[in-house]
């Protein structure tokens, strides 16, 4: 193709891309930061997936803190400074930890006015076995009891206390915990280490909201300092979420600015001129800006993860233009001498790539489709623009003295020998893997947890009994009623599993609302023993009299439809503190959760779910890092499925011998990177194994030059020096990344990197001389 | 009026226990000594319970016995005009039936009122003013013939049910007066009895 053709079509090209983008950027660019839309679904209903989604949305605001001082007058007082900071900085939806007079009255209203429906299940079957004489005995007892005349005005429109009852019975719920009271409104948990007052709240905005983030953490950092004497410990997805962003915040700002200023010094001392720097960060850029383009138009957004490992693809699209600069040291067109070489490299690197996005992975789709995308961009410049415009480069002679050196070195360890020994890395690797377990496939390996703040959680969890906010149980129903009824059968079985041990407790909606058919049957129940037969002991005894008994029977018959509904109970203010129960309407289906606490067994509950159309069992965390040990598998099997293709590539073209060269270093180099990492982290997980199809591409490129060379060219460990040390820099660095994925991911990427750089000489004699028979 | 009922239903709900503040008195009348009087006095005895509730016409009158066990529990059993039986030790708090059955009474109740009633009640009985300081203020009178303890709550929560409480006696406690929030009182007076064979039965329900 002419030369001049060549430069406008890249334009064009870049000019139809900017088209594109234009037209994205107008209909809004989307950034995906939640680490959820990274994973496959894990629900095989989708009802179940959104049902996850929105319980997370409201389990997301809340924070919980807990605070102890030296005594328990001194902890109460904390909690109340608190909780007036808290209240005053506007950044609450609601102080869920306090209950006003007010709303204890509204609460307690919402009860009485349906007295005559509501029965405890212990009460409804007393009633119904032994009738009305253990509730007038109780009422007595109360009655003459010391202290109790309060409850006494209560008997002419409750004699059977049956408001009073149900209300203590509801209020149990979740309340078992015996170390658990109330002072002066605040509410106290002890366990072996003291007594904590306990303060929960939820936010009026996302966790990941920055603002937020630094109001709450400044708001906590003056009340511990205001209160020297008192211990604060606190959990919410906040916390986490700013410890996420500072974090990623301070490396990207160190590791990724000293990367890229490294890069640049690189390439003005290698080659001594500034032209090699402005078009190789052109080619880097048109690479990341058609990555980008192609990624957002395939999946209608980005996600940021991916564009943090999908920036990886620099430390391999920054070879085609080492290479090229390398060869314009000894030839005025360097593009013919490398053009076969860098061809034969981007295909290996964009099979790797295919084979990943085979994986239903949507995270791993879209790294794939990125990072073989912008390949393609970065070639493309390469091979369209890079001759267009004249470049004299003179490398120094002490950088290509340097890596002659190290290339004489090479050559002596070149001995078949040392390469049969290197089998042992495979070998060992191999091993090491069918021995470790896939535990660290876990979706929060993408987050960086400080361990003081997973501990708070923790003693938090078990101070409060809080429910699990991973595992529950979804039920729908196409009615309101449908819904309750649902809940209210699967009661049974819930309380079998708290006596089996599997669950401490179990907290859902007709708990407090039981559902109307179980309301009628409780006031037809009642209605049995409302005559003033049943109730002529409390006459007799003075306690109600025969006015206040007629006026009471008329009300019981009017109010036989005074049911209690869904609506108001959730505008209560109960309702309110446990709106994360309802879940309204999700496809036109009223949903709720059952929230489980302190789960200590899990198979049972997925085989309850299993056994009982109603119930979906919502296991997300487990069944992600299932899917990410299944993914890890996958990708290796990818990855060697990929590795015999592009063996078998390179047979064709050069022959076994040849290719099995350049398979061979990148082999040993994954080899390595899998015993290193084992041997450091314990464990290999999926985020080093897309590491590895880093490690393959580049290290296939390497003895692809070394392959396409005619000669034996010092500038050919000159690219490949340069290359290396510029991957070191983008990723090496990234192993200090405290995000366990990332660090894996650097890791993987720095043994890997080096040792197929300081391999691929070695075979890159052996390479020479098994081409060397047939050039003769 | 429902509003009323409401709120008392509310109050009850949220009661929760406390344990008292103290302001000892007169050197002649001396707190400690008091206790230790109270600390020695017999351990069974017959109580008359009289309530005036002013949302009722007359008094409600009850009678009956209670077992002091070493200061650390206490056996209430009302007699007449139903028999009951309460059985209130620092870490449990049980209800018999007038079949002697155990009463499971609503379960929140232990967390609640009964939990500010048991508290209350054993440390008075048992002589142990001393934990009643965080929430009471105490105040102490003595004359040639009796002494005086008079325990004012200053904790919102126990303000909501009690407003006073005072305690009469001489070689031990004669009388129990409780006013409540809303102005009812209720009266109690102690007679010491020696009686082999209510003490067994009151005796049997520490075993259980």
């Amino acid at each position: 193709m002419l030369t001049k053709y060549r430069s406008f079509l890249w334009l064009f090209s870049v000019c139809i891309l900017g088209a594109v983008f234009y037209y994205q950027l107008n209909s809004g660019l989307r950034i995906e930061t939640n680490i959820l839309k990274l994973v496959p679904q894990t629900e095989a209903d989708p009802f179940a997936e959104k049902a996850f989604e929105k319980f997370s949305d409201n389990n997301f605001k809340k924070v919980i803190f807990a605070m102890k001082s030296d005594n328990e007058t001194a902890t109460i007082n904390s909690a109340k400074a608190l909780s007036l900071s808290l209240e005053q900085s506007g950044l609450l939806e609601s102080l869920d930890s306090h209950i006003s007079q007010d709303e204890q009255e509204a609460i307690g209203k919402l009860y009485f006015n349906h007295r005559f429906h509501l029965l405890s299940n212990s009460d409804r079957k007393t009633l119904r076995q032994e009738g009305n004489q253990p509730f007038i005995d109780a009422t007595l007892q109360m009655v003459y009891s010391p202290l109790s005349s309060q409850l006494i005005a209560l008997l002419p429109n409750d004699p059977y206390l049956l408001s009073y009852r149900y209300l203590q019975s509801v209020t149990a719920i979740n309340s078992t915990h015996s170390q658990r009271k109330i002072v002066d409104d605040i509410t106290l948990y002890s366990n072996q280490s003291g007594t904590y007052a306990v303060v929960t709240a939820t936010l009026n905005t996302s966790p990941f909201d920055s603002n937020s983030q630094q109001k709450l953490s400044s708001l906590v950092t003056e009340f511990q300092q205001s209160k020297t004497e008192t211990e604060i410990l606190y959990t919410g997805a906040i916390f986490y979420a700013q410890h996420a962003a500072a974090s990623a915040k301070s490396e990207i700002s160190t590791i990724g600015l000293g990367s890229l200023i490294g890069v640049i010094v690189l390439l003005i001392v290698a080659f001594k001129s500034v032209t090699p720097l402005f078009l190789t960060l052109t080619s880097l850029g048109a690479g990341i800006f058609l990555g980008f383009t192609m990624t957002h138009a395939f999946f209608g957004s980005v996600h940021v993860l991916t564009l943090v490992f999908g920036a990886s693809l620099i430390g391999v699209a920054v070879d085609y233009s080492f290479h090229y600069f390398a060869s314009a040291n000894e030839t005025p067109k360097p593009l013919t001498k490398i053009l076969a070489a860098i061809s034969l490299g981007l295909i290996s690197s964009v099979i790797g790539y295919a084979a990943l996005f085979t994986t239903p992975f949507p995270g791993l789709q879209q790294m794939a489709l990125f990072c073989a995308t912008g390949l393609i961009g970065a070639f493309l410049t390469v091979t369209l623009l890079f001759d267009q415009v004249p470049t004299k480069v003179n490398s120094p002679n002490w950088l290509l003295s340097s890596f002659m050196g190290l290339s004489r070195i090479s050559q002596k360890l070149s001995h078949p020998v040392f390469l049969l020994l290197l089998l042992a890395a495979p070998i060992s690797a191999g091993l090491l893997l069918t021995t470790v377990n896939g535990n660290n496939d876990s979706i929060r390996q993408l987050q960086a947890i400080p361990p003081q703040l997973h501990q708070q959680e923790k003693t938090i969890q078990q101070l409060v009994a809080a429910p699990a906010t991973n595992q529950f149980f979804v039920v729908k129903g196409n009615t309101e009623q449908e819904l309750l009824n649902k809940l209210h059968s699967v009661t049974p079985e819930l309380s079998r599993l708290i006596e089996q041990g599997v669950i401490d407790d179990y907290t859902h909606l007709a708990q407090f609302v039981p559902p109307l058919k179980e309301q009628t049957s409780n006031y037809q129940l009642v209605s049995n023993f409302m005559d003033s037969d049943s109730l002529s002991d409390f006459v007799d005894l003075g306690l109600v009299t025969h006015e206040q008994l007629r006026s009471l029977g008329s009300e019981f018959a009017t109010s036989e439809q005074e049911y209690l509904t869904l609506k108001p109970w959730l505008q209560s203010p109960l309702g309110q503190r446990l709106s994360y129960l309802w879940l309204d309407q999700i496809d036109q289906q009223f949903s709720s959760i059952i929230t489980l606490h302190n789960i200590h067994h899990i198979e049972p509950l997925a085989k309850l779910a299993q056994n009982n159309p109603n119930l979906y069992f919502i296991n997300k965390v487990d069944k992600v890092s299932d899917m990410f040990s299944e993914y890890r598998e996958l990708t290796l099997i990818m990855l060697s499925i990929a590795i015999t293709a592009i063996f078998l590539l390179l047979s064709i073209k050069y022959n076994t011998r040849i290719a099995g060269y350049i398979v061979w270093g990148p082999v040993v180099a994954s080899s390595l990177a899998i015993i290193i990492n084992i041997l450091i982290n314990g464990s290999f997980n999926l985020f080093s194994t897309l590491a590895l199809y880093l490690v393959f591409g580049i290290g296939i490129d390497y003895g692809l030059f070394y392959a396409e060379s005619k000669d034996r060219s010092k500038y050919i460990s000159l690219a490949i020096g340069l290359s290396a040390i510029t991957t070191f820099l983008s990723f090496g660095l990234l192993s200090l990344s405290e995000t366990p994925a990332i660090h894996a991911f650097g890791l993987t990427m720095l043994t890997g990197i080096l040792t197929v750089f300081l391999l691929s000489p070695i075979l890159g004699h052996q390479i020479y001389r098994a081409r060397e028979p047939a050039n003769d | 009026m429902i509003n009323k009922l409401v709120r008392i239903l509310a109050i009850l709900v949220i009661a929760a226990t406390s344990t008292a503040s103290f302001s000892s008195e007169e050197a002649s009348c001396d707190i400690k000594q008091l206790m230790q009087t109270i600390q020695s006095q017999p351990h069974l005895q017959s109580f008359e319970q009289e309530k005036n509730i002013k949302v009722l016409a007359n008094p409600l009158k009850s009678s009956g016995y209670l077992l002091l066990a070493d200061q650390e529990a206490v056996v209430w059993q009302t007699t007449k005009p139903i028999k009951s039986t309460t059985v209130i030790s620092p870490d449990s708090f049980r209800q018999y039936n007038k079949k002697d059955q155990l009463v499971n009474m609503p379960a929140n109740a232990n967390n609640q009122t009964s939990q500010l009633i048991s508290s209350t009640f054993l440390s008075i009985l048992s002589g142990k003013i001393e934990q009643l300081n965080d929430n009471f203020a105490v105040n102490t009178f003595c004359t040639n013939s009796e002494w005086h303890i008079s325990l004012t709550p200053n904790n919102k929560d126990i303000l909501r049910l009690l407003h006073k409480v005072d305690i009469k006696g001489k070689q031990q406690i004669n009388q129990l007066n409780f006013v409540e929030a809303n102005q009812d009182i209720t009266t109690i007076n102690f007679t010491a009895i020696d009686d082999h064979t209510t003490k067994g039965q009151l005796g049997a329900f520490l075993a259980d």
